[in-house]
Order: C-alpha cells, then structure tokens, then sequence
C-alpha cells in the first residue's frame, strides 16, 4: 500500500465520521416501509389469484370442450326461431363505467403517495385488464401531465357490483392505484420547490379507453392536493385493493 | 393477503426486527452515501430511501444476511439516480455553490483544506465508488461488483484509473 492509498483510507474515515451514528427509526419511515411491503405482497398474491384462476378456467374448459356455446335470444317482435348462435368467453364483460375517488396521502421523506380507488356503479361485475392510464388536469380540465405505470405491470381485476360509494374499510371487488410525487425538491437537497404540477383533478382513462373516470374536485375526505415537484410524479399499476 | 403479510414478517420482518436492522446498518449506510455524495443532508436521505426500498421488498429480509449488499447497492443506485437528476437539471454548479454560500465553515474551507477529498468528488461515479468500497469498505472483489452492478473484474480497472487520476492531479496541484 502506498502513500497514496493511506492517505485516502485517512480521508475517507475522517470524513465518514461527520455522519452521525445515532439511528433511531423514524415512525413514518417504519409505516412507509410495512406499506411498501404490504403493497408488494399484495402484487404478488393478485398475480398469484390470476394465474390460478386463469389455470382452473383452462382446466374447465378443456373439460367442457373449448368454449361455451350460448344460443343468442330472438327478438320479442317475431316468431322465427333461433337461427345464429355464437361464442363468448367465460367471465365478466369488460368495464365500461367506473368511477374513481381519491382516499387521502398519506406523506414521509418528502414522499406523498395518494391512494385512488375504482368502483364498479352497475348492477353486475365487470372486468378491468390492467391497462390504466391518468391524466392530471388543471382547473380548466386541461392535461398538465399523463402518467402510467410501468409497462406489463398491471393485472386484470374483477369488480364487484358496487352502485353506492363505499366507505373505509373497503368492501371486497374494488381496484385501486397509487400516485406517488415529491413536494420537496430532493434532487436540490429537500429545498421547497420552485416549479411544481398542482392538477386539480385527476382523469384514469382504462383498457385503451373502454372506461374512464374523472375525480370530483372535493373528495369526501377533502384532502386532495397534489404538488409533484417539478412535474415529477409516478404511479403504481391498478390492482385490487385488499 | 394479510396471511402472506403475516408470514412474512414473522420470517424476519416483523417491526422490532425492523428497528434493530435500521440501528443496526443506517449508520453505515449513511456514511457510505456521504462518500459518494458528499453532502451530509443529501447522504441521510440516500441513506433513508435506500433502506425503505430494501426494507420494503417482500421477502427481503428472509435472508438477513443479505441484507448489507442489497442496502449497499440500493445507496449507490439512489446516489447514482440523485446525480443524474442533478446534472439533468443543469443545477449542480449551482446547488454546490448554494451549498458553499450557506455553510462555508463546514463546506468550502474543509474541500479547499483536503485536496485529495476534492479530487475524489470530482471522479467518475463508477471510479469513486469503487474506490469506497476498496478503501473504505474493504469489500471483496465480488462484493465491491455487486454494488457497481457488474461482473468481478472490471471494478479492479476503475480503482486503477481513480488511482491514477488522483496521483495525476496530486502532481499537478504539487
């Protein structure tokens, strides 16, 4: 070893020992972290639901024949009998009217995460395939920015029938995403921020546009306030809320 | 769901064995940053963000044996990132010179005063970190790759050439 190298092993201890040693762990970095987890579980088991339930429809299928053969309905107004027939896939039809409601941020370390759920109104359960893109629109119901989740991130997710707005906890059947931004400037060290994306509502446009839905401007719990620093906002992909 | 939640944190996961892992290796991990970063507020938060992405992935801690080199990796990624949007934002110039304005006593005179400091701030990411981990760390080979995200071998050249750019410039300065 030469000089050189103990002179840097010097200077990298004496200026590693200005950073404090006392560590206790901050409470909201322990709850963001159990929700992180919680979050990551739950990807893990909706993925884990899919797939089994993709596997045993298989099964069924194979064992039934291929597809379900269902004889269309003659209308009311003559008297000829059936004469097409068609197929359809198993399952529920695909969601064409849901509403989104923003549930509160919850905020640690200069993070806001805001938590969205997706409701089923009808009167039968529909399905969502995964595909969700959000537009964040400002008091003239302008674009300011359009935000997706990672690509091939999200699942497709059954919605239960839910016709009135549901309350905390959440009944079973729902979707949800989250929207995560920085309020502070972390890349200029947590100064306050000199630009920031501040949308008044939020529009989540799904499976290439077979549904969508805009937030109200006053959600119930009357905390909606994004301020994505320097238009720096990301978003988890929908899954079911559990 | 909360079953698998359940599961998990009774693997290892579980509050106070969160608590006793963040006592355990923040403060490691924060002085890590602070080599890499050299900014004392900007190491802590590194230092915290990388510990909630580790912390935070199911099944992580399972293994908490690796949990050290998943954290260190974590602190150069976050370092790594925070960099990029700095220069991506044309501000570094200015964020180090609001640094100086603000605390000369603490900032300007002791890089002025450690010119080897000076230099070393002023490799390559890959160079500076490499040198962390041989110098400071005194990680292995394999370990030091694990954090640099690549193969044994390479990581050896980038404490080469650090080495001989801060003999370079130690010769010029002298």
């Amino acid at each position: 070893m030469d000089d050189l190298e103990r002179e840097l092993r010097r200077t990298f201890e004496e200026r590693a020992s200005r950073m404090p040693d006392n560590a206790p762990l901050p409470e909201s970095l322990r709850r963001d972290v159990l929700r992180a987890r919680r979050r990551k579980a739950t990807a893990i088991g909706g993925a884990a639901v899919v797939s089994v339930a993709a596997i045993v429809a298989g099964l069924v299928l194979r064992a039934n024949g291929t597809t379900e053969r269902v004889d269309t309905i003659a209308p009311a107004t003559t008297t000829l009998p059936p004469t097409t027939s068609t197929t359809i896939a198993s399952g529920p039809p695909q969601c064409t009217a849901v509403t989104v409601t923003f549930e509160g941020s919850q905020g640690a370390t200069g993070s806001e995460i805001g938590s969205f759920w997706v409701r089923n109104p009808g009167s039968s359960p529909c399905v969502l395939h995964g595909d969700i893109e959000v537009d964040l629109l400002d008091d003239n119901g302008q674009v300011v920015k359009t935000v997706t989740p990672p690509p091939a991130a999200g699942v497709s997710v059954v919605l239960e029938p839910h016709p009135e707005e549901p309350t905390n906890p959440p009944p079973s059947g729902l979707a949800s995403f989250d929207l995560r931004w920085h309020e502070l400037d972390l890349a200029n060290g947590g100064a306050p921020c000199p630009q920031a994306v501040t949308p008044t509502t939020v529009r989540a446009t799904f499976d290439h546009g077979a549904a969508q839905a805009t937030t109200g401007s006053t959600p119930r719990d009357g905390s909606f306030s994004i301020k994505a620093c320097n238009g720096e906002i990301d978003m988890s992909p929908l899954r079911p809320l559990t | 769901m909360s079953t698998v939640t359940s599961r998990l944190e009774a693997a290892g996961g579980g509050t106070d064995r969160l608590a006793e892992l963040y006592a355990r290796h923040i403060p490691g991990a924060r002085r890590f940053a602070y080599l890499l970063c050299g900014d004392e507020q900007a190491a802590a938060d590194i230092a915290q963000e990388a510990f909630l992405r580790v912390a935070g992935r199911v099944g992580v801690l399972r293994n908490a044996d690796a949990f050290p080199s998943y954290l260190r990796a974590t602190v150069r990624n976050v370092a790594r990132m925070r960099a990029r949007a700095l220069a991506r934002e044309g501000s570094r110039v200015d964020r180090h010179q609001r640094l100086y304005a603000a605390e000369p006593e603490t900032a300007v005179d002791d890089i002025r005063d450690d010119d080897l400091w000076r230099s070393v701030t002023q490799l390559p990411d890959r160079q500076r970190t490499a040198l962390v981990c041989r110098f400071y760390l005194d990680l292995s080979e394999r370990d030091t790759a694990r954090v640099l995200s690549c193969r044994p071998g390479p990581q050896t050249s980038h404490v080469s050439r650090g080495l001989a750019t801060l003999r370079e410039n130690r010769s010029s300065d002298g």
